[in-house]
């Protein structure tokens, strides 16, 4: 939920609302616009043509949607700030919402920005040049565990790093910033030393 | 006696998420998380070491018996070792 930027206000918050905490977080983000969240966006079917005509990436299926990442996301910022979509309006990332509750404080908010932001860099430095996130994405989930070559081989080593990436980039994204019923279908294996792996702490 | 040296698997890739690691095996293409005590094991083999290396540092850090130390890492480093993370550095080689 991108918010455009507003001159009269700085960056950093003061004693503010939760609300006014959630667009500076909004402000630093943009994540949600990116398809590194989500691959598109929903559409009322009233929508449809006004979204064609801002040049929005419209499927006209029976649930109509706009494909991610959004062309009109300049930086972190919303260029059709005052006339994009309701969903586009509507939407709250988990990570705004446990800010908006107070179950999460705005630096720590802040710095898990940050670090997906840090893993969304390194997933699209393996990428194949062009290929947007939610691509990346379904690949990775389509990628095979067994080798279809040589182990040691170049293509398998990028498919890999793009398979790491991918994957780190998405249980962050799945443990701050997606709802419980969007997360993705990422198999992590927990390499533990007994029961609970935290025997030590 | 003391135990074999490990060293992170050459087949192994992985990055840092926040203070967890994600390793990938390139021969299995399986990802694996690594949270607290397992991270910090991981971290501690960016040079070959041994048991009692690795639980020298160990009891350093965490509140936690010698003996019982050893015995969880020992399990660790079997678990790791069978899900290709680490591999024992070969004797007579320059663990390199």
């Amino acid at each position: 939920m991108p918010v455009t930027a507003d001159p009269n206000k700085t960056s950093t918050p003061g004693a503010v609302s939760n609300t006014s905490l959630g667009s500076a977080l909004c402000t630093e983000c943009g994540l949600c616009c990116t398809g590194a969240i989500h691959d598109s966006a929903a559409l009322d079917s009233d929508e449809i043509e006004a979204a064609k005509a801002l040049g929005l990436p419209v499927r006209d299926n029976e649930k109509p949607t706009f494909a991610l990442p959004c062309p009109h996301l300049k930086g972190t910022m919303c260029s059709i700030y005052g006339s994009r979509p309701r969903a586009c309006h509507r939407y709250k990332c988990q990570l705004l919402m446990d800010l908006e509750a107070d179950d999460i404080d705005f630096d720590d908010a802040l710095g898990k920005v940050v670090t997906a932001k840090a893993l969304r860099r390194q997933a699209e430095m393996v990428m194949p040049e062009g290929m947007t996130l939610p691509q990346g994405r379904a690949l990775a989930i389509a990628l095979p565990s067994a080798p279809a070559g040589a182990a040691d081989s170049a293509g398998r080593r990028s498919e890999m790093q793009l398979k790491l990436h991918t994957t780190a980039l998405n249980l962050y994204l799945d443990k701050h910033f997606r709802n419980a019923r969007d997360r993705k279908a990422f198999e992590l294996n927990l390499v533990g030393h007994g029961k609970t792996g935290t025997e030590m702490e | 006696m003391t135990s074999p040296m490990y060293k992170r698997s050459t087949d192994t890739m992985f990055c840092e998420v926040g203070s967890d690691i994600i390793a990938l095996n390139v021969d299995r293409g399986r990802c694996y998380g690594m949270e607290n005590v397992s991270a910090t094991v991981w971290n501690l083999l960016t040079e070959p070491a041994n048991l009692e290396q690795i639980c020298d540092r160990l009891i350093q850090i965490y509140d936690v018996e010698p003996q019982a130390c050893r015995s969880e890492i020992e399990q660790l480093m079997v678990n790791m070792q069978n899900e290709g993370l680490v591999e024992i550095v070969p004797t007579g080689s320059d663990a390199s």
